[in-house]
């Protein structure tokens, strides 16, 4: 297997560190500082693509067509790209903000998005 | 008055949290894992396509450790729908541990199942582990109209 198992082992290390790092921060002093509470302010503020993102790698990493649209190129990180991009373009200058019903379907949008575009089933 | 007591009071801790250092200090941590995640990712594509992020994930979803689906509902539902304050009705430790004794749960489940769960059953776990994350341990909304955030 080679590299396989060390990718394991070193994700599995990331998440603990980030799992110590967010008790660290749920338990310190300063309130409202936890990763989620951070992520929560960039997805209700400008940054609502994250949620879009989250939504997509769901779709990459656990469902995936096994037709794709273009074949296994480029094309389609591109759009998925391009779609973030637009995502992004709205949160920065024309101050759109997404309630909670948003963020559900920007988290549909990005679900079918990394099932049809991005799959690993070709 | 009460109520723009309240808003500005709001206004004061949220400039405060997202001025404050440790605030800051997560903001940067997040950012510095997730580049550092793709730049390996894209150094381990080029490298070989078996074995990089995705696909490692990925075989282990599709294998015994689908508790992975079910964690990622959860914090879709936990990182990015939020709820209102009023309508927490369980407190969050007891909440946490609900979830983490259903994650054990789902973990043994995988070792005993012999083959690779169908597709769609990914979907079914994503989804219930959603739903679960948004009754169980959904985030406050602070509020949204606000301009500072």
């Amino acid at each position: 297997m080679g590299n396989g198992a060390l990718v394991e082992e070193i994700l599995l290390l990331i998440i603990g560190v980030v799992i110590f790092f967010d008790i660290y921060l749920y338990l310190n002093k300063t309130k409202g500082d936890t990763i989620s509470n951070i992520l929560k302010t960039w997805v209700y503020g400008k940054f609502f693509f994250i949620t879009y993102f989250w939504g997509v790698l769901a779709g990459h990493f656990f469902l995936g067509s096994y037709k794709s649209f273009f074949g296994n190129s480029s094309w389609n990180l591109l759009i998925i790209l391009e779609i973030a991009l637009i995502l992004l373009t709205f949160g920065m200058f024309f101050k759109v903000k997404i309630r909670p019903a948003g963020q559900i379907v920007l988290l549909l949008i990005g679900l079918s998005v990394g099932h049809f575009f991005w799959s690993l089933n070709y | 008055m009460q109520l723009h007591k309240i808003n500005k009071k709001l206004i004061t801790r949220v400039k405060g949290i997202i001025n404050s250092k440790t605030g800051r200090n997560t903001q940067f941590v997040i950012i510095i894992i997730v580049l550092s995640l793709v730049m390996w990712d894209i150094y381990l594509y080029l490298g070989d396509q078996k074995e990089n992020i995705s696909e490692v994930i990925r075989a282990n979803a599709k294998g015994k450790l689908f508790v992975i689906t079910w964690i990622w509902g959860i914090l879709s539902a936990h990182l990015f729908v939020s709820k209102k304050e009023t309508s927490r009705n369980i407190p969050e430790h007891i909440a946490i541990i609900i979830l983490l004794l259903i994650s054990i749960i789902i973990f043994l489940l995988g070792r005993y199942i012999p083959n690779e769960i169908p597709q769609y059953m990914q979907l079914i776990f994503l989804f219930f582990g959603a739903i679960t994350g948004y009754y169980l341990w959904p985030q406050t909304l602070s509020n949204p109209e606000n301009k500072d955030f």
